[in-house]
């Protein structure tokens, strides 16, 4: 009997669950990844009668590299990383960033960018190789960062600094900064969101929309933007001492 | 003989007040609050829902962390994620016998950024995509012309002065080289900027932008740094108290850089 009311539960779960992304309403936020900006599962162009076709996770991430080079980025990542230059927000722009900073992006805003700089296809993922549908095609406002040079570098100088270390030179919080063990309203500290003690584009921004750590109803960000989500500039506020 | 008896009193005096100032410091507590804190509902538009601050933050008036395909960031040519119209006037400069000629120029750097709301062309609430988003009238709220309480004249720096344009004729000089006392002589009456320093103890040679004297050298916009307000009164956003009531002594500000 037990079992069978939770059998009920379940499928009335099940309902619940395909309901929604059946009847795909705009994306609840902090809710986790299934039916957020980033469940591709039922995107045209990611169908589910091709094999590895139709999932959530192989969009980005492959449990076998399948003797692709897409791995070394680590995360057993599954694309390509995009082979675009850079414009960084650094001292040369700004005088005013002191902190250690990496020439060209770094890290986990690489994997980012390889959907988000819009150079390349989303669509191409692990062996498949995309029709060209690139961010540009899908939404432009989701484009970052949006001006080229003549060169044709990409013009970060709009974009807030990444690949930059959060600590002082030479350790210890710097003037005008809060202390890395600072809490996000999630509960993880400041320095848990840190790559190898660097901002990155995943340090304001969960890309899996994990409950808990975003902010519902924010781009998922790990902390609001305003009073109803807790806080006027509350994100900013959360590292800067202003 | 008098002249340097008074003079060393004076000096005397200075320090003693600097380091009476320096050992009780009160400290602004930042911007949440402060007269740039402009997240609660703002009056002074006449869009629809009264309020030109539509999403109620507090830094996005003035930063965004992505362009958005604005190009508002290039236009201060100082980075900062600026996200506010800068101004396009032409300013009447302070002018000066005892000032070597091109020592002041038009304003640049970061005092652009004050100048894109203090001297009353564009509007406070020229900031963001609102136009695009269709919510709240831009360009509407300007300071010195706009409506309470943005509306105070003495809040236009500047502004337009009768006939003359926009005029900083009467502004302390901005954009100006801070006199390299190496090279420049001592008699011109500073003092050393990297050995001086404001009520929170950062060096004044810190808050030079390219060693020049800026908005910012003098006010800090993010509350963060400035005195405590006098009871009662305004702190100005001064990084150094300028009277007794601010917690310092007479004309601290000036006296920090003048040797007078
Ligand atoms: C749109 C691309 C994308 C999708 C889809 C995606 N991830 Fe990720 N994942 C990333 C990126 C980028 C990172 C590195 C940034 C970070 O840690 O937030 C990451 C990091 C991780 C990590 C290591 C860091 C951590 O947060 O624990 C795990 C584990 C992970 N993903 C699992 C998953 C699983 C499981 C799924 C499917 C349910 C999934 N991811 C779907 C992009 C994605
Ligand atoms: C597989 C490609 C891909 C990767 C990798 C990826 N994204 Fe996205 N992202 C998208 C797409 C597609 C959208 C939705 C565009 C749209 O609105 O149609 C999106 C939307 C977003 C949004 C907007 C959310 C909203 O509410 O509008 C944010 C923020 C975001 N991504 C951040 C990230 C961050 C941070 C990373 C890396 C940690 C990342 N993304 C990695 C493809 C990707
Ligand atoms: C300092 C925090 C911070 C960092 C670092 C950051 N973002 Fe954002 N991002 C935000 C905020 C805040 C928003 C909300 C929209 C806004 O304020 O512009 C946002 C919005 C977005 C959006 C949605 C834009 C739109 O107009 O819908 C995307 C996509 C995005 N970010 C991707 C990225 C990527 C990719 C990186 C790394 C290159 C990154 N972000 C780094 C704070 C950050
Ligand atoms: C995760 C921590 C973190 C968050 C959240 C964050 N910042 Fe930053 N910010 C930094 C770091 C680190 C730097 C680089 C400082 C340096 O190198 O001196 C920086 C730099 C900046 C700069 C450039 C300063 C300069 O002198 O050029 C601006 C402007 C800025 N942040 C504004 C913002 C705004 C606005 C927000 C909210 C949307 C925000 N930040 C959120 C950590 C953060
Ligand atoms: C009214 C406009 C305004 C608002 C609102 C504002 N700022 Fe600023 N900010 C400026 C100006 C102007 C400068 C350059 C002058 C200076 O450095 O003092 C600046 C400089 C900065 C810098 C770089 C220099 C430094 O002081 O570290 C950072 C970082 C920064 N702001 C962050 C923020 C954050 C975070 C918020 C919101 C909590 C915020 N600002 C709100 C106008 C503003
Ligand atoms: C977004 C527009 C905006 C920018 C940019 C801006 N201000 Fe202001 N500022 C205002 C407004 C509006 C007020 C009046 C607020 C009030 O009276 O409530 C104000 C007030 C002030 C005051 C008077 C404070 C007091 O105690 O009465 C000072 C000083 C000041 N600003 C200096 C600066 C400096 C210096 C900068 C640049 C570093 C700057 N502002 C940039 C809009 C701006
Ligand atoms: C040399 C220092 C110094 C510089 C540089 C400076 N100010 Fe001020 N400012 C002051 C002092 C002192 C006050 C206090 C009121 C007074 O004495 O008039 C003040 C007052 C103000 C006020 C408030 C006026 C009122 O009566 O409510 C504003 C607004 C302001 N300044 C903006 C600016 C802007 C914008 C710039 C750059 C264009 C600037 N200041 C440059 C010293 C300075
Ligand atoms: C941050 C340092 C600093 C502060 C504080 C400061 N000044 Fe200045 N002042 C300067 C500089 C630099 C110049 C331009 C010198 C030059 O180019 O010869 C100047 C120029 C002047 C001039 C013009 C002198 C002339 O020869 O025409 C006057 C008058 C003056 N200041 C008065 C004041 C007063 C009054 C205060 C206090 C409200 C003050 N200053 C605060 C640095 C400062």
């Amino acid at each position: 009997m037990k079992i069978f009311v939770s059998l009920i539960v379940q499928f009335i779960l099940a309902l619940c669950v395909s309901g929604v992304a059946l009847a795909g309403p705009p994306a609840v936020f902090g809710t986790g990844i299934v039916g957020s900006v980033h469940d591709f599962s039922r995107a045209s162009w990611n169908p589910e009668a091709l094999s590895y076709k139709g999932e959530i996770c192989n969009v980005c991430h492959a449990p076998h590299d399948g003797g692709r080079k897409t791995y070394k980025a680590g995360l057993l990542w599954n694309r390509q990383l995009s082979s675009s230059t850079y414009i960084m927000y650094d001292k040369s722009w700004s005088p005013g960033i002191t902190h250690a900073q990496d020439s060209q992006p770094t890290g986990n805003s690489k994997l980012c960018l390889s959907c988000h700089d819009g150079s390349l296809a989303i669509d191409a993922f692990g062996s498949y190789p995309g029709t060209g549908w690139r961010m540009w095609d899908e939404n432009t406002n989701k484009v970052i960062p949006r001006f080229k040079d003549a060169a044709g570098s990409l013009d970060m100088h709009g974009t807030h600094p990444i690949s930059v270390t959060y600590a002082a030179p030479g350790g210890g919080t710097a003037k005008g900064f809060k202390p890395a063990t600072n809490t996000w309203p999630g509960g993880l500290t400041i320095a848990d969101t840190l790559q190898n003690g660097k901002v990155q584009c995943s340090t304001c921004h969960d890309v899996h929309d994990t409950p808990g750590e975003v902010v519902p109803g924010t781009q998922l960000l790990r902390a609001g933007l305003t009073a109803k989500q807790g806080g006027a500039s509350a994100l900013c506020l959360t590292c800067h001492d202003k | 003989m008098k002249k340097v008896l008074v003079a060393a009193m004076a000096l005397a005096l200075v320090a003693g007040g600097a380091s009476l100032a320096m050992a009780a410091p009160t400290i602004s507590s930042g911007i949440v609050g402060s007269p740039h804190d402009f997240s609660a509902d703002m009056p002074g538009s006449t869009g629809a829902d009264g309020t030109w601050n539509t999403t109620g933050e507090i830094c996005r008036v003035c930063h965004s962390p992505h362009d958005k395909g604005r190009s508002t960031y290039k236009g201060s040519g100082v980075g900062l994620l600026w996200n506010h119209d800068v101004s396009s006037a032409t300013y009447t400069l302070y002018t000066s016998d005892d000032i070597p000629a091109g020592d002041i120029g038009q304003p640049v750097g970061n005092a652009k950024l004050c100048l894109g709301c203090h001297d009353g062309t564009v509007g406070i609430d020229s900031f963001d995509n609102h136009t695009a988003l269709g919510s709240a009238p831009t360009n509407a709220v300007k300071i010195g012309s706009g409506t309470d309480p943005f509306a105070e004249v003495a809040l236009r720096i500047g502004g337009v002065d009768g006939t003359n344009g926009n005029t900083l004729a009467g502004t302390h000089p901005i954009s100006a080289d801070y006199p390299v006392l190496a090279s420049d002589p001592a008699t011109r009456g500073f003092n050393d900027p990297t050995a001086k320093t404001w009520a929170d103890g950062e060096l004044v040679s810190d808050t030079l932008e390219n060693g020049m004297v800026q908005c910012a050298t003098c006010h800090d916009v993010h509350s963060r740094e400035s005195v405590a307000p006098a009871t009662g009164g305004e702190n100005y956003l001064l990084r150094q108290a300028q009277t007794v009531a601010q917690g310092g002594t007479a004309s601290g500000l000036c006296l920090t850089c003048h040797n007078k």
